[in-house]
């Protein structure tokens, strides 16, 4: 009985060995293939010429990456040549000594208005945030939670966006004309 | 020996320093390199104060847009809303073509450039920023159209020229 419980525990250990054995054998066998010349030779350049483009490739990327990314130049900026190379100069007439008291006293009642207009939108913003600091002082006398609540902000606030109002308002049954729009702004590569 | 290192002056001799000639000339000023231009950290803000915000002011009238971006550049500085950047993205140019009434043919109608300008603040707290938006939209003046939303890579990579073979080589390695 003993000596069926060690044949048995013996056997599947012996089955491993040969099955190990038997792949390594086979391993040996695949190792041994392209110990031939032929094929050898040609896995050999193919793998030097594939290394050897990759280090090209590599350096170019290298270099490439070296240089700082540039941002596009703005044509807004840039006076074009053409205001630059003529040398006429424009003659202003002379004004007389009425002409001149006048656009002195309507730059100073300018100054004024604009004045004015700056102090009225200070003081709005002044009631504005007075007003939004009573609320939220009342707000937190009336409960933590929703003064809380309130002071966090707000994610659907962005992205805001909003067209200027125009002159005059949309003519109703305008037909407008077909047409099509092409996009012709430079592209600068670097 | 001392006659092979009498190359040195000593500095009691009075011939000391007899080949200085440099502290005659005018001062130069160190050149400047050029800055790399590198994005700045984008701020995600906290539960009370937002991140990065850009506003942009779009428009077809170049001097209107200049002019309101400087009127809110100035008005954030007087609010003291901390302004990281004000800068202008590059000029887009449309050509408008319309159809004739009677024909087949495209005629061109006008060449129409459009400008933008951004202004880009950080900080805003979170009970200010509608008070902000009021004022601002009070004094928008027509034709310019206003948009503001959290800054991104994205829109910092807009600003920079295209590189193709960049992008080429980079497809080619993976």
């Amino acid at each position: 009985l003993c000596c069926f419980s060690s044949c048995s525990s013996w056997l599947p250990q012996r089955v491993a060995l040969q099955g190990s054995h038997w792949q390594s054998s086979l391993l040996g066998v695949r190792t041994s293939l392209p110990v031939r010349a032929q094929p050898k030779k040609k896995k050999k350049v193919d793998v030097k010429k594939e290394q050897a483009q990759k280090e090209r490739m590599k350096k170019k990327l290298k270099k490439l990456e070296k240089a700082a990314p540039e941002l596009i130049p703005i044509e807004d900026f840039i006076t074009p040549l053409k205001y630059t190379e003529s040398n006429r100069v424009r003659s202003l007439p002379t004004l007389s000594p009425e002409e001149s008291e006048r656009r002195v006293l309507l730059l100073k009642k300018w100054c004024l208005f604009k004045q004015k207009q700056d102090e009225a939108e200070k003081k709005a913003i002044k009631a504005l945030v007075e007003s939004q600091q009573e609320a939220l002082r009342e707000l937190q006398l009336e409960s933590q939670e929703l003064y809380q609540a309130a002071i966090l902000r707000d994610e659907g606030l962005f992205p805001f966006e909003r067209e200027g109002p125009s002159y005059t308002p949309p003519l109703p049954g305008y037909d407008p004309p077909e047409g099509k729009c092409i996009d012709i702004t430079k592209v600068y590569t670097q | 020996d001392a006659l092979l290192a009498s190359h040195r002056s000593y500095r009691s001799r009075p011939t000391h320093g007899i080949g200085r000639f440099k502290y005659l000339l005018p001062k130069e000023v160190p050149k400047r390199r050029k800055e790399k231009v590198q994005m700045k950290e984008i701020s995600a803000g906290t539960e009370y104060q937002y991140g990065d915000i850009n506003i942009q002011m779009t428009s077809h009238d170049l001097c209107l847009v200049e002019h309101f971006a400087q009127y809110v550049h100035r008005l954030c500085n007087r609010l003291s809303i901390r302004v990281n950047e004000s800068y202008a993205m590059p000029t887009k140019t449309n050509e408008v073509l319309f159809l004739e009434e009677r024909g087949s043919k495209m005629q061109l109608d006008a060449v129409l450039t459009t400008h933008q300008r951004v202004v880009q603040i950080r900080g805003l707290s979170s009970t200010f920023a509608p008070i902000l938006l009021e004022v601002i939209q009070s004094s928008q003046p027509e034709g310019v159209h206003l948009l503001m939303k959290q800054h991104t890579e994205a829109d910092f990579k807009s600003r920079l020229k295209a590189r193709p073979e960049l992008e080429e080589l980079l497809a080619e390695m993976s």
